[in-house]
């Protein structure tokens, strides 16, 4: 039985994993993918299913991060606040007065992020941009000692807290962590609706970990599969928003997939890209160039893997990700699910061979 | 008591009412206190709850405002691809708005919408370290052209925009997480001590009023006080607890679960001295713990309540709390309780002689 994708995603945008801890967002993909193939991990902690043909057939890696970004505590102060390292890329300024969860061996700990109130600040205080080492979290102990007690030690993962939601059109959803759950929601989709099918080829669908730390565990998943083409599954920047020029826009929401031709980690194989836009147009499925200038994901190290992999990157387009409020339109993510399926099923044997001729 | 406070904090936080739209939190202190008080209203909006002490109405009058309104924003203008642009309504920090739910109160129902910040990824170096004002942000609500936020969402430019953030209470059972804080605990206190007067004798006449329009400029308690006329105000407000890291003791704000503040000066009044002592020496005689503070940057009601008629002895009596003016704020229930007390105890020992000495 196929899932609700609105569903699949709440579970895992709601399932807590930064980058190192993923082990809640691990449990979640296994839950769907394990009936799926033969499951197996690399010795980061990525999770790999593993759907074979026969021995001769192409090998395809469908990779998607499962990591989130987040925060790790570094420091119990005397009087019982956590001092943070940040988990992966935050701007600053998204951080004061938010909620987060520290996820401690006694069970969760709310707190929030202090900030100083505008009555106690001087102007110069006001304009000057506040730093992650400036930031503390309360989690409402009294004392060190309180805090321990809590179950709060240093290493602790800290994880935004942020309920998932349709908006008013319901076919926009907010939350945390769509980046990359919403990649790894793609992923499982795409091996449901292959386990009716008859692709040319054998499939490993990896759940990555460490992404936002510096792309880990796609090299070490990578170099475990060997694969002949991959295909990876990221959350990438809608910018469609107030105060984007025209030129700067990277992509907009509701207007289809993205097939990424440029970004700061890979230029994609061209006879594969050129696959992936003829099959999105044959089958008639909206899609979206991607051309941006910055930005990486695990393809660029999957790309470069052993004596080099053709790749691509197929990413749901998402507002305002790396903050507590990302938000994905469902009909780009359906988008993404078809365009990644009808791909896989014209990746036999030969055409892969011809990719690197 | 204390989860009976509880309840009333939390259904008194999770109503929405920025400056000018505090119907919503009037309608709540109506309900608690329909059987405690008579309800009389200034003209833009205050709500004030008259109960008579033993004295009938020889005694003195004595004024408790706490204001209904919270800050917030408001719908300014709908762009052609259907953001919304808004304006802050009190005191905003730039840097704790950046991708917060808000909810905007439309003619068509509420509406949830997230404060756009754009991804660090595309983010220029100097973007990077320079702070996002207010009037570059805006709020997605999911529209996809003015057209649809206005027609079929119901968004109208004028239409209030709050903070989305649900009470929660904290791992230590004591402390609690909630928006308006500000001053909705002042709101809790005018209710908790009208209902506690029931059961109390006392010298004068106790005037609860819930406020409108603290946040921008006490212009509620202007009104409301015109028309209740006080001898004396006790201001039922928040106050700042800074007991964080980087906070030096000399700032002399407040800390969580020492007491009720007792303001010695803010930015809008000077208490009356002899109000101020008399507060201490009755905290003490009760064993009510205090805290003296100093709020230099910031006012409150009682700074137009005290300029009232040929003037009005006052005394800003605070609950400290964390993190006020932003989505979230904390604060500790045995403050709370402890305010209460305080305010009760002084509210028996201010008979006509001791407010006609506060003045002489």
């Amino acid at each position: 039985m196929k899932s609700s994708s609105v569903e699949l995603l709440k579970k895992l945008s709601e399932a807590d994993g930064p980058s190192g801890y993923e082990k809640e967002a691990r449990a979640v993909v296994f839950e769907y993918l394990k009936n799926l193939g033969a499951i197996s991990s690399d010795r980061l902690g990525s999770l790999i299913c593993k759907k074979a043909k026969t021995e001769t057939a192409p090998v395809v890696m469908l990779a998607a991060h499962m990591d989130e970004i987040g925060f790790m505590v570094k420091y119990i102060t005397e009087d019982g606040f956590v001092r943070f390292l940040p988990l992966g890329g935050w701007f600053s300024q998204v951080l004061p007065a938010k909620r987060v969860k520290v996820k401690t061996a006694k069970g969760d700990v709310i707190g929030i992020i202090g900030s100083k109130p505008p009555h106690l600040m001087t102007i110069e205080e006001a304009k000057k941009l506040l730093r992650p080492e400036d930031l503390f979290i309360d989690i409402g102990a009294s004392s060190k000692k309180e805090a321990e007690k809590f179950g709060v030690k240093v290493g602790d993962p800290i994880v935004p807290v942020a309920e998932f939601m349709p908006l008013k059109n319901k076919k926009l959803l907010l939350g945390k962590a769509f980046d990359n759950r919403a990649g790894c929601a793609v992923m499982i989709k795409v091996m449901e609706e292959l386990k009716t099918q008859e692709n040319p080829n054998s499939i490993y669908a990896v759940a990555s970990a460490q992404e936002e730390v510096g792309l880990r565990g796609g090299r070490t998943s990578t170099f475990m599969i060997a694969p002949d083409v991959a295909i990876i599954l990221e959350c990438r920047i809608a910018n469609d928003f107030p105060g984007t020029e025209k030129p700067e826009l990277y992509s907009c929401l509701g207007k289809g997939a993205l097939i990424t031709f440029h970004d700061a980690g890979m230029i994609p194989n061209l006879k594969l890209r050129n696959l992936a836009v003829k099959t999105a147009r044959e089958e008639n499925i909206p899609y979206q160039a991607y051309v941006a200038g910055t930005g990486s994901t695990d393809a660029n190290v999957v790309h470069q893997s052993r004596s080099g992999v053709p790749a691509i990157v197929i990413g749901v387009p998402t507002r305002y990700f790396h903050s507590h409020a990302a938000v994905i339109n469902l009909d780009d993510f359906e988008a993404a699910v078809r365009l990644v399926t009808a791909l896989i099923l014209r990746l036999d044997g030969k055409t892969v061979a011809g990719f690197h001729q | 008591m204390s989860k009976e406070s509880i309840l009333l904090l939390k259904e008194l936080t999770e109503a929405c009412g920025i400056s000018g739209y505090e119907r919503e939190v009037s309608a709540l202190m109506e309900k608690h206190l329909k059987n405690f008080a008579t309800l009389t209203r200034d003209r833009i909006g205050s709500v004030i709850f008259e109960k008579q002490g033993t004295k009938g109405d020889k005694g003195p009058r004595i004024m408790i405002p706490g204001h209904m309104d919270e800050i917030g924003f408001m719908v300014r203008h709908i762009t052609e691809d259907g953001f919304i642009k808004f304006l802050p309504i009190g005191g905003w920090y730039d840097q704790v708005i950046l991708s917060q739910r808000v909810k905007i109160k439309t003619g068509k129902g509420d509406i949830i919408g997230v404060v756009g910040s754009k991804p660090p990824h595309i983010m220029t170096q100097e973007e990077r370290s320079k702070v996002l004002e207010k009037k570059d942000m805006f709020i997605d609500i999911g529209a996809s052209s003015k057209k649809e936020a206005e027609e079929e969402f119901g968004v109208m430019p004028g239409d209030p925009i709050i903070p989305d953030c649900p009470f929660t209470p904290m791992k230590n059972k004591k402390l609690f997480m909630a928006k308006a804080l500000d001053n909705r605990v002042g709101c809790g206190l005018v209710i908790d001590v009208i209902k506690s007067l029931k059961n109390i004798k006392h010298p004068n006449t106790v005037y609860g009023v819930g406020t409108v329009q603290e946040e921008i400029g006490g212009r509620g308690a202007r009104t409301s006080s015109f028309s209740v006329n006080p001898d004396v105000c006790l201001v039922a407000e928040v106050g700042i607890a800074n007991d964080v890291p980087g906070t030096t003791s000399e700032q002399l704000t407040g800390k969580l679960g020492k007491g009720p503040g007792i303001s010695i000066l803010d930015h809008s009044m000077i208490p009356n001295i002899k109000l101020r002592d008399l507060a201490l020496a009755t905290a003490k005689k009760h064993k009510i713990p205090t805290q003296l503070f100093a709020m230099p940057g910031g006012g409150t009601d009682g700074g137009a309540v005290h300029l009232n008629a040929r003037g009005v002895p006052g005394l800003y009596i605070a609950v400290p709390t964390r993190y006020i003016h932003t989505h979230v704020g904390i604060i500790n229930i045995d403050d709370y309780e402890n305010t209460l007390k305080l305010m009760l105890e002084l509210i028996k020992v201010l008979d006509s002689k001791t407010v006609k000495g506060l003045t002489e």
